[in-house]
This record gives structure tokens, C-alpha cells and sequence, in this order.
């Protein structure tokens, strides 16, 4: 085809010339702190349509979409809390606990691999999972269309908004909307990043430094520290005393027969000072264990106490403002879970 | 106005509604076609969108390639971008399978394979961008903390010695070897490198520890990470989206030729469809303009007829009104009727224009135009603007309608020329029946003319019966007294003043029966010419000196049936009429000529029926006769002349005898200028008879003692016979009733030679043939009343005497004589 080609010529000069400035500015960065490389802030204003999020931000706080009513998305997800809550894991609308930590559902639209296991890669798919799944919403959705339609406020808001009674379609969307609405920007390091060199303490870059060389950034990288890819948990063998492995178990569960590793999604760093407790299990309560495990298992090294605490200080600066509001570590220290 | 609100008015005809339906189909059809040839392209937005994505998928993968290079070089520390890369290669085949579901319906199909290949392709790709992530990340990080560890290495003063350094030395260019080469071979010298280092005393340090656990890692790492890359870079999405492309390209090509070629004939049935709409509803305006021109045409025409309806108007005012009528319709600036004598080409009326020139040549032009045989409608070339159509009004004239129009001057004018024709058509047939009206009003008044003078008539015959008895009483015994008054001078005076008298009353008598045509009648062939010439001399004599006489006559002999006495008499008349109405001075004519009629003939006081007629004409210059007067000229009685001694019976003799020889009058006057009299008079073909066998004047004959009996009831008639008879030499014996007239012929000494028989003594109904049977060998003249003696000429073929009253001495002789010539000679 003639045309196609024709078509295609000026598209291949094009890539040629990008793929010739991406270079140079590769050279270019080669003189840039590194962590403007590993790195990127968030961007402070996200365009989304207000009514839909409005929608969203009541439904996600509303018990209306589980079985039994008796929970809500902001049950587990509480945006107070630094959109989750104190506890390792939850309990879902069976009132069983969950099988994973329920993770920070801030930033959640910028993490391409979703879910611990990252099984799925739209927040759609997620939300209606998490509708569905008996062992966490429990619903289905005859019974949230009907119940939705039947709720003369949401019934009119649903029209107005997508002009028919809510359904699946209108339904994950407002939902998503919302939680894409969920962002946290201007954080201290993002500021840092921004070229504002004072935003961070000595002691606070001494941890940035750390979290580099060690490795940190080799996994946690990109605008939202981690969550676009997955990655082996424990590729160093356990300490003797470190407790039970949760690690393996997991394997089973996985879909994918060919991997023999057990792959954990890398979670974001964002906020990670107010979103314990950590890991998939939320097996630890505060951060410097956590780091402390992850130094461990992750990079092989037993960190000092000084090193953590840089590092801590480091990940400190990552909490960032929601509604204009910095994220405040919040609520009363976790509870043991009985069962656990 | 009118016209067209009743037009408004009035329900759709069904070919009117048929037309309708037929358009609301024609235009449905219309909208049709040309809603599938706009509709059914294959949409453009949708093939641009499908190429966009394609591209995106080509430029994508391409960045994501570039990515993955970069991030195995370590360039690259985050993997957003190849994330990015992955998730707009997804949403593209998403919105691609959308693109490919939506122009389905264009026809563009079989991408289906091509497609699944393609995510096929991209899923892979995900995984091995998966597997490239997880592993990479492992790698660079432990190659980091490698080289770190090595360098640290080379650079510290270990207290374990030199064996370190050089172990570490030699395990940096292994594993710079086998980044730059990973075969097994190396691998395994690094591992048994490693294995050594691990069991020897030198590995329990963190640092020797750290570096062969990131050792092995790289060795584990490095080749899943090459493979994941070379697996990307040799990725088989790119000619996928090619293929696709290409496909995509070629179906779309295909669809969009068929497409175009579906549209061309949609869109030119659509475009046919449209014209014929087009035509259908200026057909229907043409039918609607002409329906309602036609309507406003009949209403034209209907105003006509009711002008020519209207009984108090006269023909002249109804044909202008009519003309206005038309004018107003045909938008006219003129509209001109005329009336054109076919035979001539003059112009008898004309109407609504001048006769002039222009008028003339407009008849030659129409008469040149449409030949003789046909009359029909002209429209003439020179004056687009105006049309000329003839009209036959009768046998003698037809008539021409011209209109020169504004409003049709810019139209074709075969729509014209048929209207202007249906016009003319109309008008005329309106002036004939006008005329055909007037015509029969003329014949109801000559008809109850003709009643009122049969009236008349019958009353003077009537009057004349009686008066007549009483006279020929008077003139017999006159006669006798004559006779008897010998030598006495005086008193012979006297009576031949009576006798005198007598004859002039006989006179009056004669022309009373005259004009009641129950004289006694000759009907016998004669030449006209003949007879007036005859008369012509007594004529001329009885003229004022001061009036000249001119005449006319023809060679050629010119018969016709009748009396010739009674034609001289006429003609007499007629010309004693016309001197009086010359008065001092002025001039007659007589002419006799021959017309032939074609056609029934209206004549002023008859109406002549075709034929070959010999025309007697008696013109004068005189006074003329007043209008009012006309009518009743001829009516017995009716005389403007009563001072001066008229008896009001000429013209009423003249009457009787041109009837009488089943002719026709008709009188042409104006006042001032003259009258003309012409008497048509049927020509025959019988070879005349010469007018002096009309006139034999034969001495009086007398008898020789031949008995003769009388048979009259009235006393005083039988007397004046019998002396008549008498004194004329015969032996007459009166007797007054049938009965005794038979007792005496039966006394066998009684023998009579003639018989003077009156008829009132038959009983019933007197047949002359009868009577003379009866009385036969005997001869037999009757006596009787006019009435019975026309009756006696037809039905009598045997020679008859029939004596007429009154009978003078003369004619008695004459007839006795005749009666009994042939019984003399017999015996």
C-alpha cells in the first residue's frame, strides 16, 4: 500500500529525531542528581468532572454497596486514616478477616499493577472484585442496581449524571472517578524534586541518599514509589527469629503456574509514614520494623539503627496533602487481631 | 376573484390527489436514496481513528522498545514509561477491537484474527515487560552493589591479603565478561569462583558475603533479563499492527469502492427521483394554472352568454359588454369583433374598433391564412401579442374575434390561439342565436301579420258575397232600365250613372276578393317580361308628367305562372303608389331580373324558400315609408291616404296576387330616399302562353229562341236572369227550387236546352260534376259564389260553365253561347 507508506515515512523520521533527543537528553541526565531519574512528582491539579466525584466520594462511604450493609468502601479505606485503616487486616461483609492488608487507597489511580498480587490492572476491575468478592462486599449486581434504584437520592443523581438508573457501567465509574480523585501531591520531597533544595533536612537527604545506593530505588521507583511492577518478596533468605512466613504460602493462589517465585506487588512509598500497618499481611505496626525487614529480606543487609532511622526520615517527606490538608498519621494504635 | 375562490373552493379532483400521492411516494423515495447514498460511507472519522490507533500502537511499542533498552542499560530507573507504553498499547487494541466492532457495519470485516494476533502479541509483551521489570530491577541493583563491593575491594587494605584483592580482581572481569557475554561456560567459572570463595575462611565477611549473594543474582538475572529483552525487541506486535494495517487498508479500499459505487446510484436514483418531483409538481402548477384560466375563460364565456341572454339587451350592447368581458380576461389592449360578409369579404358590423384599414387587412390576412374551406383560429405572426380567429356566424358572414393581449404576450401562443378561438366560437354562436331569436320573432309577427290579414280577409270576402248580390242586382236592373229607357236622355243619363257606379263598386269588389285570393283564378304560364311590356304604355300615360319611368328589362323570356291581368293590375299599383310618393318629382324604375336562392331567404314580409325567382322591382325616389307604417302596408283598409280618396286595397290587391302566385314581397325603405318593391316570383320552365289569349274580347252573342231554364231561389235574381236572357233572344223560364225545376223537366212537353242552375239549390254539398250529371244530356251552367267556384275549377275535369256573381249581361251571353255552341252544332 501505497498510502501506507506514504503515511508511515514522515512517522519513522519523527521517531528517528525523538529517539535522537532522547539520547541527548539521556546524556543530559547523566548530570542530573539521580533521583530526578528514579523519581517524579506528582502533579498537583487532577481534571475531573466534580459531580462524578462528589458521587463517587458518597458512595465509597456508604454501606449500601455491601451484602449486609454493614460496610462501606471507608470502612477499610478510611480517608481519615490515611485512606486505610489501623488494623493488619480486615474484615469483610462475611465478618471473616481478610487474607491481605487493607493497602492506602490514596494514589491507588497511579499504580498500574493493583491488588498484593497484582492480579489486576484497572481500577474497574478492582472495584468490582472488591463489590463482588463474598469474602469483602459480598454484593451483586442485581441487588446493587436495585437497591441503588430504589434510593430516590441516588436514583436522580445517577440520572442527572450519566441520564439512565445506575447500573454496573455508571456505577464502577463514579466509584473510580472518585478514587482517581484521591491524589496526594506536594509532599516534601515532591517539592524537593520540584527544585525547592531546603524542602529537605540533611538528615532527611542523608536517608534519601541511603534509600538510593542500597537499592530501595531500584524497585520503588517512578511518580508513585513502587506499584508498577511486581517483585519477589524475600529474595534473601529469613533471619531464624523473624517469625512465620507468610511468604510462600501465598503461592497457591497465584494464576500464573509458570512462576515459581511468589510475586508481590511493589506497594507505593507515598504516605507510607500513616498507612500502617505494613506488608501484605500488615505484619509489622511502624516503619522503621518494616524497613528494617525490607533492608533484610529484600537487600540482603541488616541496617543500622542510624541507617533506618535516615531512611524512615527520608520516607517521612513523602506524605503529602489531600483537600489541601497534609495526611496525619491518625487514630489509636492497631488492636491485635485475635485470630492472628 | 370569483373564479378563483370557487376554484379554492371546490374539492381536489382524483387526478389532483392521485398526483399528490404520487409525489409524497417520489419525494419519501427520494429522501430514501439519498439518505443510503449520504449514510452508508464507510465512516471517515472511524477509519482516521483506526490508523491513529494503529500508529500509536506502532509508536508506542516502539518507545516501549527503546525503554526496555534503556532500562537494561540502566539509563532508565523508573519503569513509569514502559508502564505507560504497556497501558496505551491495551487501551489501543481496546479501542481498536471498538473501531473494528463499529465499521462492522460498513462492511469492513476479517480483521477479527488479525486483531486477537495483535493483543496476542501485546499480552505477551505485558509479561515479558513484567518479567523484564521484576528481574531487572534485581540486576541493576545487584550489579550495583557488585561493582560497589568490587571497587571497595580495590580500593580498602583487607587484613585478609592479597588473595582477596586478586579473587575479587579476577571475579570483576568474569562478570564483566559475562555481562558482556552470559554463556554457561562462564557462568560456571564465576559459580565454582564463588562456591570457592563461599566455603573459603575469607567469605564469612559481610562484604564477601553480600557480593557473591549479588553475584549469583546477576547470574541468575542476566540472562532471564536478555532474554525478556530480546524477547521484546523481537516482538512480533509491530508487523502485527503492520498486517492489521494493511488489511484494514485494503478491506476499507474495497468497502469504500463498493460504497462509492452504491452511492453514485443512489444518489442518481435519489437525483432522478428529485426531477421527477420536480416535473410532477410543475405539472401540477401547469394543470392547477390552466384548470383555473380555464375556469376564469367559462366564466368569461358564461358572462357572455348571459349579456346575449338578457332580453331588454340589444345585440350591439351585448356584444360590446361581451368584448369587455373578454378584454378583461384576455388582459386585452384591444379586443375587435367583426362580422365579414363571407361572399363579398365586406365588413358587415364590426365592434370594438374602428373599420379602417388596419381592420381590413387583418380580414385579408385571415381570409389568405386559413384558405376558404376552413375557418379557424390565426394567430398572427407579425403581433405575437394578439390572435385572429374566424368563426362561421351563418351561410353569408362569418365573424372574427381579434385580441392582441399583454398578458399572453410572453406565452406560447398555441395556448393562445385555441382560447381566442373558443371565444370567437362562443360570440358567434351567441350573434346567431341573437339573430336566429330576432329572425323567429320577425316570422311569429309575419305570421300573425299573415293570421290577422286571413282575418281580414275572410271578413271583406264575407262582406263582398253579400254586397256583391245586392249589386249585381243594381247593375242588372240598371242595365234593364237602360234598355227600357227609350230615347229619354235624361233619364239614360241617370242610369248609366248607376250602371257606372256599379262598376267602380264592382271594382272595389274584385280587389277585395283579390287580396283574399278567392277570385276567380287563371294559373297558366306567361312571360313577365311580356306582360309588363304590355302594360308598360297604360302605365306611362297614367304617370305625372314630372315622374320619369325608367325600365330594365331582359331580353330573354322569363316565365312564370299566373294572370297575367292581375300582374299588369299589380303593377299598376305599384306604380300609381310610387308617383304619389314622388310628388313633385322624382323617378321610377321597373327592372325585371333573376336571382337564385340558395338558402332559405328572410324577405321583409316573407320568407322565400331556395329557389330560382324572377324579380319584378318597382323603385322609387320618393318620400319612403315611415318604419311604423311598414308592417301594415299591405293590410286591406290601411291607407295614409284616406283624404284623398285611398281605399287601403291596392297594396293588399298586390299582396293576394303575388301569394296568390306563390310569391314573395319584400320592401326596402328609407325615409327621404325611396321604396323598392320586389315581388319574387318562382321562375317555370313551362313554355309560356302569349298574353293576348288572355285578353280575346268577343262580341256579346244572342240566341235563337232556345229555351232556357232558370232555377234561383231569390226572386229578383231570377227575374234579371230571366229578362237577361230574354233580351238576349231566349226563351227563358224562371223556376225557383230543385223540385220544381225537376217537375217541369219531367212534363215530357217541356224540353230545355241549357239550364242556368244556382247552386244554393242542391241540397248538401253542391258537386258541380254531380250536378251536371243530373241534369245531363241538358247542358248545365252554374251559378255561384266565388268560394264554390275555385272548388268547381279543380274538381271538374269535363268542361264547365260556371258563372260567378254577379253576373253581368256579357258575360251571361258569353257563357250561354259557349254552352250551347256544341248542342247547336250537334244538332
Amino acid at each position: 500500500m501505497r498510502s501506507s507508506k506514504a503515511m508511515t515515512l514522515p512517522f519513522r523520521m519523527l521517531f528517528a529525531t525523538s529517539t535522537a533527543l532522547v539520547c541527548a537528553a539521556a546524556a543530559g541526565f547523566a548530570a542530573e542528581p539521580r533521583e530526578r531519574r528514579t523519581f517524579a512528582p506528582l502533579a498537583l491539579q487532577t481534571p475531573l468532572d466534580p459531580e462524578k466525584v462528589a458521587l463517587g466520594g458518597m458512595l465509597f462511604s456508604d454501606p449500601i454497596l455491601s451484602r449486609r450493609t454493614s460496610i462501606s468502601c471507608a470502612s477499610c479505606h478510611d480517608l481519615q486514616q490515611g485512606g486505610t485503616v489501623r488494623l493488619p487486616r480486615t474484615r469483610g461483609d462475611d465478618d471473616k478477616e481478610h487474607r491481605f492488608n487493607a493497602p492506602t487507597v490514596y494514589n491507588v489511580a497511579l499504580n498500574y499493577v493493583l491488588g498484593w498480587q497484582g492480579a489486576f490492572k484497572s481500577l474497574e476491575a478492582l472495584n468490582e472484585k472488591t463489590l463482588l468478592d463474598p469474602s469483602l462486599m459480598g454484593a451483586d449486581w442485581s441487588l446493587l442496581t436495585v437497591r441503588l434504584g430504589r434510593s430516590p437520592q441516588y436514583s436522580s443523581w445517577f440520572k442527572r449524571i450519566y441520564r439512565r438508573p445506575p447500573d454496573k457501567t455508571s456505577l464502577l465509574d463514579a466509584l473510580v472517578t472518585f478514587q482517581k480523585s484521591l491524589i496526594t501531591p506536594n509532599a516534601r520531597f515532591d517539592q524537593y524534586l520540584r527544585g525547592d533544595k531546603a524542602a529537605l533536612t540533611p538528615a532527611e537527604l542523608e536517608g534519601l541518599n541511603i534509600f538510593m545506593g542500597y537499592g530501595c530505588a531500584s524497585c520503588h521507583q517512578g511518580v508513585n514509589f513502587g506499584g508498577n511492577m511486581m517483585q519477589k518478596f524475600g529474595i534473601f533468605p529469613p533471619l531464624p527469629a523473624s517469625g512465620p512466613d507468610h511468604d510462600l504460602v501465598e503461592r497457591r493462589s497465584r494464576t500464573e503456574p509458570d512462576r515459581e517465585e511468589s510475586l508481590f506487588r511493589v506497594p507505593s512509598l507515598r504516605n507510607v509514614a500513616v498507612t500502617g500497618p505494613y506488608f501484605h499481611d500488615g505484619r509489622v505496626e511502624t516503619l522503621p520494623e518494616a524497613v528494617s525487614i525490607m533492608g533484610q529480606r529484600q537487600l540482603g543487609r541488616i541496617l543500622s539503627a542510624a541507617e533506618t532511622a535516615a531512611i524512615v526520615a527520608f520516607l517521612n517527606t513523602l506524605t503529602g496533602e489531600y483537600d489541601g490538608r497534609k495526611l496525619e498519621p491518625t487514630g489509636p494504635p492497631p488492636v491485635k487481631v485475635n485470630n492472628r | 376573484m370569483d373564479a378563483s375562490s370557487s376554484l379554492q373552493a371546490r374539492p381536489l379532483s382524483r387526478s389532483t390527489i392521485v398526483e399528490l400521492w404520487r409525489i409524497a411516494v417520489l419525494a419519501f423515495g427520494a429522501a430514501a436514496f439519498g439518505l443510503l447514498a449520504a449514510g452508508d460511507a464507510p465512516r471517515r472519522k472511524t477509519y482516521d481513528r483506526v490508523l491513529t490507533a494503529l500508529r500509536v500502537v506502532d509508536t508506542t511499542h516502539a518507545s516501549l522498545q527503546r525503554d526496555v533498552l534503556q532500562a537494561r542499560a540502566g539509563l532508565l530507573r523508573n519503569y513509569d514509561s514502559l508502564v505507560e507504553s504497556v497501558a496505551r498499547l491495551h487501551a489501543s487494541v481496546a479501542q481498536l477491537s471498538t473501531l473494528f466492532h463499529d465499521s462492522r457495519q460498513d462492511g469492513i470485516v476479517g480483521l477479527d484474527d488479525d486483531l486477537l494476533k495483535l493483543v496476542g502479541e501485546i499480552n505477551s509483551d505485558d509479561d515479558l515487560v513484567e518479567r523484564f521489570k521484576t528481574s531487572n530491577a534485581l540486576l541493576q541493583n545487584s550489579l550495583e552493589v557488585s561493582s560497589l563491593v568490587l571497587s571497595q575491594f580495590q580500593g580498602d587494605s583487607h587484613p585478609e591479603g592479597r588473595g582477596l584483592v586478586r579473587w575479587s580482581g579476577r571475579l570483576g572481569n568474569l562478570m564483566m565478561r559475562f555481562a558482556a557475554n552470559p554463556s554457561s561456560d562462564l557462568e560456571q567459572l564465576i559459580r565454582t569462583e564463588l562456591d570457592h570463595m563461599q566455603g573459603s575462611e575469607a567469605g564469612q565477611t559481610d562484604q564477601v558475603r553480600a557480593l557473591i549473594s549479588h553475584a549469583n543474582i546477576v547470574l541468575d538475572t542476566l540472562p532471564v533479563v536478555d532474554r525478556a529483552t530480546i524477547a521484546i525487541q523481537a516482538s512480533q506486535a509491530l508487523s502485527g499492527s503492520q498486517m492489521l494495517r494493511q488489511h484494514y487498508l485494503d478491506a476499507y479500499s474495497v468497502t469504500s469502492v463498493s460504497s462509492a459505487r452504491y452511492r453514485v446510484v443512489f444518489g442518481s436514483i435519489c437525483l432522478g427521483l428529485c426531477a421527477l418531483i420536480a416535473l410532477f409538481v410543475y405539472r401540477l402548477r401547469e394543470q392547477t394554472r390552466t384548470l383555473s384560466q380555464q375556469l376564469d375563460f367559462e366564466s368569461a364565456l358564461n358572462e357572455v352568454k348571459n349579456w346575449f341572454a338578457e332580453a331588454h339587451v340589444s345585440l350591439e350592447i351585448a356584444v360590446e359588454r361581451s368584448l369587455d368581458a373578454l378584454g378583461r380576461f384576455f388582459d386585452a389592449r384591444a379586443c375587435a369583433f367583426v362580422i365579414v360578409n363571407s361572399e363579398s369579404g365586406q365588413i358587415e358590423r364590426a365592434y370594438g374598433a374602428s373599420p379602417g384599414e388596419e381592420l381590413e387587412s387583418l380580414v385579408a390576412e385571415v381570409r389568405r391564412s386559413s384558405g376558404s374551406d376552413r375557418v379557424g383560429c390565426v394567430v398572427l405572426a407579425e403581433d405575437r401579442g394578439s390572435a385572429v380567429a374566424a368563426a362561421e356566424l351563418d351561410a353569408r358572414s362569418s365573424a372574427l374575434l381579434r385580441v392582441a393581449s399583454d398578458r399572453f404576450r410572453w406565452r406560447r401562443s398555441d395556448a393562445f390561439g385555441p382560447l381566442v378561438d373558443q371565444a370567437s366560437e362562443c360570440l358567434a354562436s351567441c350573434v346567431r342565436s341573437a339573430r336566429d331569436r330576432e329572425e323567429r320573432e320577425a316570422l311569429l309577427m309575419r305570421l300573425e301579420h299573415s293570421q290577422r290579414l286571413e282575418a281580414i280577409g275572410t271578413l271583406a270576402s264575407g262582406i263582398a258575397h253579400e254586397f256583391n248580390n245586392v249589386l249585381l242586382a243594381m247593375m242588372g236592373y240598371g242595365e234593364m232600365a237602360l234598355e227600357a229607357s227609350h230615347g229619354e236622355q235624361q233619364a239614360a243619363r241617370y242610369i248609366r250613372e248607376i250602371i257606372h257606379s256599379g262598376q267602380r263598386a264592382q271594382l272595389v269588389i274584385d280587389q277585395i276578393l283579390a287580396f283574399s285570393r278567392k277570385g276567380e283564378r287563371i294559373n297558366e304560364p306567361f312571360d313577365l317580361g311580356e306582360a309588363v311590356k304590355d302594360v308598360l304604355p297604360l302605365v306611362r300615360v297614367s304617370l305625372p308628367g314630372h315622374v320619369t319611368l325608367e325600365t330594365d328589362m331582359p331580353d330573354r323570356v322569363l316565365a312564370v305562372t299566373g294572370n297575367p291581368i292581375d300582374i299588369q293590375q299589380t303593377l299598376l299599383n305599384l306604380c300609381r303608389n310610387a308617383a304619389q310618393a314622388c310628388g313633385e318629382i322624382g323617378a321610377i324604375r321597373v327592372s325585371i331580373s333573376t336571382i337564385e336562392l340558395r338558402t332559405r331567404t328572410t324577405l321583409s314580409h316573407s320568407s322565400a324558400s331556395p329557389g330560382s325567382y324572377v324579380v319584378l322591382q318597382v323603385a322609387d325616389t320618393g318620400r319612403g315609408i315611415d318604419a311604423r307604417a311598414l308592417p301594415h302596408i299591405f293590410d286591406p283598409f290601411f291607407t295614409t291616404r284616406s283624404e284623398v280618396g285611398g281605399t287601403g286595397l291596392g297594396l293588399a290587391a298586390v299582396h293576394g296576387t303575388v301569394l296568390g302566385m306563390a310569391g314573395h314581397i319584400d320592401v326596402q325603405s328609407r325615409l327621404g330616399i325611396g321604396t323598392r318593391f320586389d315581388l319574387y316570383f318562382p321562375l317555370t320552365h313551362r313554355s309560356p302562353i302569349a298574353i293576348s289569349t288572355f285578353l280575346n274580347d268577343r262580341p256579346v252573342l244572342t240566341g235563337a229562341g232556345q229555351t232556357i231554364v232558370i232555377a234561383d231561389r231569390d226572386h229578383e235574381a231570377r227575374s234579371m236572369y230571366e229578362e237577361k236572357a230574354a233580351a238576349l233572344g231566349y226563351e227563358a223560364i224562371g223556376l225557383p227550387s230543385l223540385d220544381r225545376l225537376r217537375g217541369w223537366l219531367s212534363k215530357p212537353a217541356n224540353t230545355a236546352d241549357l239550364i242556368i242552375f244556382d247552386m244554393t239549390l242542391w241540397p248538401g254539398e253542391p258537386t258541380p260534376s254531380q250536378i251536371v250529371q243530373h241534369f245531363s244530356p241538358i247542358p248545365t251552367i252554374l251559378i255561384g259564389d266565388p268560394l264554390n267556384s275555385s272548388m268547381i275549377d279543380r274538381r271538374s275535369p269535363d268542361p264547365m260553365r260556371f258563372l260567378r256573381k254577379p253576373v253581368t249581361t256579357k258575360r251571361l251571353a258569353s257563357a250561354i253561347s259557349a254552352a250551347l255552341g256544341p248542342v247547336k252544332s250537334s244538332r
